[in-house]
């Protein structure tokens, strides 16, 4: 448990930009689990090594006392109510900051082909052109329904949404754009507190 | 001493042009400490938006909230006390961000009439990033900084009908009842009587049969008959709380107190619950090929999360008791993989009747609070005219077999804004009689009706059309509401 660690490990000084924020709640709201999650799995979708990834900055960002190994995070993932496998524990704060913060600097690191993808999908818009006219957007976009599908439980109400394949991509889109924001100079900040919009 | 700053993004250019005081900032005296035009260029807009301090706060303010609003998906509508913008931005539908600037209340004109700048969201990315890149700045109006919080629940509710609360002191009345509920599905004492409802008994709680809740007709209440074994708060629910706390290291059959369930609000807001009960009424129905027929009826209490998912159950009278386990409802708890019970912000508590004759009846446990707001309805005639062609394509596609009825099918359908037919009803005898001769069952999506949106239920707008099935082999499709 991450509670028996020492503090130091788990506050660490790159967290500190990210403010805890007054909920009422144990552990962070279901929305906030999800988004993080959904936001990781866009991720993953643009890079084939992605939660490779995800593990390798956790130990450059020093992250490893609430990041230890592989199967933690998957358990932090899978505070994501619309898991397969969805973990019962809380997400705490300190951890949902840890996954904030990869995350972002994932998302900076893959800024020029996020913002390629936007702007391909913007020109498919305005030419009224389907987006399997664009060869980069459609594997962006096939990657995301295979990861979804193979992680979502189908018959959770909130996946149901998304069985159609238009509908995901819609929702692989909205989190592109949702990435191109984490790149940003306070992306992390601004990704942090929207996560908590509605909950406070 | 007149100083310019410059944060230039591929589609955005903010450029600050202002004083600096050497007095204030003597180890840097190239701080720009006082505002004197602020000029923003954006990609495509040969002409920039400029203007004072005014002008940039309102551009950092609305830009940043926007920002916020698509990370998060929560919108939140300009409030009516809070002073008009000079700048605005606003979602398009195609994918766009307009950007407004307007004159501001002053009178003074920023360039003249008011200036739309439809953005793609590259574009308003770099404009957010100039932003943040000069609010980083620590030789730019150092006293500026980026100020983030998140949308309280109250605003981010403005948009929809309040909720009706009931007073503090019953939701602690009823959520503990319904914690003991949730868990309870130990015996519990038959001579314990329910309590009296501290509830003013809805007028309209009502038993859903169409779509629409025919609340305001008077009907009196259905409330539990005094003969049910109720629900109490204290003798049940003090030992299954110590049991909840050991709930990890049980195994899934067991039905545990969900642990956010005695934090989590019950939903009184009439419209909410309604949705909810529509939901869950789909989801029984699309569960119903065991068909079940009890001698009697048998009511279930069942607890709804705000997303939909069923919580869970109890069984009110001893027919119930018996068939627990063949309803529906066993195949509908969302029961976690991991084992233990779902867990809900919020929830919904409902009564469900399996009638001997098939039909589910499903009602809020403690009735309507108030009316619920009638379904979205999709109302636009051009909007309507696309559908109802979508509508009689897909219905000749399917429909290929010769008619063997005499008298026009009249029904009334539902369809949603993709064309999905989600629900429908006969209007007329020949069509109930001859129903089977249409391809509407085969057509009708019940699950297309509902969204889910930040982790709620809601009803999706439909057009309702009447589709008229003639003898002829043709269909005949208006809006009910006339063109």
């Amino acid at each position: 448990m991450v509670s028996t660690i020492s503090t130091d490990r788990t506050k660490p000084a790159i967290l500190s930009g990210l403010r805890d924020i007054p909920i009422a709640t144990e552990g962070c709201p279901r929305r906030t689990r999800t988004q993080i999650d959904l936001i990781l799995l866009a991720l993953e979708a643009l890079n084939l090594k992605g939660s490779e990834d995800i593990l390798a900055l956790s130990k450059q960002l020093e992250l490893q006392g609430i990041i230890k190994n592989r199967v933690v995070l998957w358990q932090l993932r899978s505070t994501n109510p619309w898991r397969r496998f969805s973990q019962r524990r809380p997400l705490t704060q300190a951890e949902a900051k840890a996954l904030v913060t990869i995350a972002c600097q994932l998302a900076r690191r893959w800024t020029v082909p996020i913002r390629q993808l936007l702007q391909e999908y913007d020109k498919l818009q305005q030419a009224q052109a389907p987006i399997d006219k664009s060869p980069h957007l459609s594997y962006y976009l096939e990657r995301f329904r295979k990861h979804f599908r193979s992680r979502m439980n189908p018959s959770r109400s909130g996946v149901i949404a998304y069985k159609a394949d238009e509908k995901l991509n819609e929702l692989g889109m909205k989190l592109l754009a949702q990435l191109l924001f984490c790149t940003g100079t306070s992306g992390a900040q601004r990704l942090w507190v929207s996560l908590f919009d509605g909950e406070v | 001493m007149v100083t310019r700053r410059k944060y230039s993004l591929p589609n955005c250019t903010l450029i600050l042009e202002g004083l600096s005081e050497a007095g204030a900032t003597r180890e840097n005296p190239s701080v720009l400490s006082v505002l004197v035009n602020a000029e923003c260029h954006l990609q495509g807009y040969p002409q920039p938006l400029g203007g004072g301090r005014d002008f940039l706060e309102s551009l950092v303010r609305v830009t940043s909230r926007y920002a916020q609003e698509i990370l998060s998906g929560v919108r939140v509508p300009p409030s009516e006390d809070s002073p008009p913008e000079i700048v605005r931005l606003a979602p398009l539908d195609n994918h766009l961000h307009r950007l407004t600037a307007l004159t501001d209340p002053d009178g003074a004109s920023l360039g003249g009439t008011p200036r739309h700048l439809d953005l793609t969201s590259v574009q308003l990315f770099d404009l957010v990033e100039a932003i943040d890149q000069f609010l980083e700045d620590s030789c730019a109006l150092p006293d500026w900084s980026l100020e983030l919080q998140p949308i309280s629940r109250k605003e981010a509710n403005t948009g929809q009908p309040l909720v009706q609360r009931a007073a503090p002191a019953l939701l602690g009345v009823s959520s503990l009842a319904a914690a003991a509920l949730v868990l309870s599905f130990l015996p519990v004492p038959k001579e314990i009587r329910r309590p009296e409802e501290p509830v003013p008994q809805s007028s309209n709680s009502e038993v859903l049969e169409g779509s629409q809740a025919n609340a305001g007709t008077g009907e009196p209440p259905t409330p539990p008959t005094p003969a049910e074994p109720a629900a109490t708060p204290s003798p049940v629910a003090s030992p299954s709380e110590d049991e909840d706390k050991k709930s990890d290291e049980k195994p899934a059959s067991t039905d545990d107190l969900p642990k956010t369930l005695d934090t989590a609000e019950e939903i009184t807001d009439p419209t909410k619950l309604n949705t909810l009960q529509q939901f869950l009424r789909q989801q029984i129905i699309a569960k119903s090929d065991a068909k079940i027929t009890p001698e009697s009826d048998l009511v279930y209490r069942v607890n709804v999360g705000q997303d939909g998912s069923v919580l869970g159950y109890k069984p009110e009278n001893q027919a119930a008791k018996d068939y627990s386990g063949d309803t529906p409802l066993t195949g509908l708890r969302y029961v976690p993989t991991e084992g233990g019970t779902a867990t809900a912000e919020s929830y919904g508590d409902f009564r469900v009747v399996f009638k001997p004759n098939g039909q589910p009846e499903i009602s809020p446990w403690k009735g309507y609070s108030g009316k619920p707001s009638p379904a979205p309805e999709i109302t636009d005639d051009a909007e309507l005219g696309r559908l109802a062609a979508k509508t009689r394509e897909q219905i000749y596609e399917k429909w290929t077999i010769e008619p063997i009825f005499e008298n026009p099918l009249e029904f009334r359908v539902g369809v949603t804004e993709d064309g999905t037919i989600v629900e429908y009803s006969p209007i007329n005898q020949p069509a109930y009689d001859y129903e089977g001769e249409t391809p509407l069952a085969e057509l009708r999506q019940y699950q297309e009706s509902f969204v889910e949106k930040d982790g709620e239920i809601q009803q999706k707008p439909l057009a309702q059309f009447k589709v008229v099935f003639t003898p002829r082999g043709i269909v005949e499709i208006s809006p009910v509401r006339g063109w």
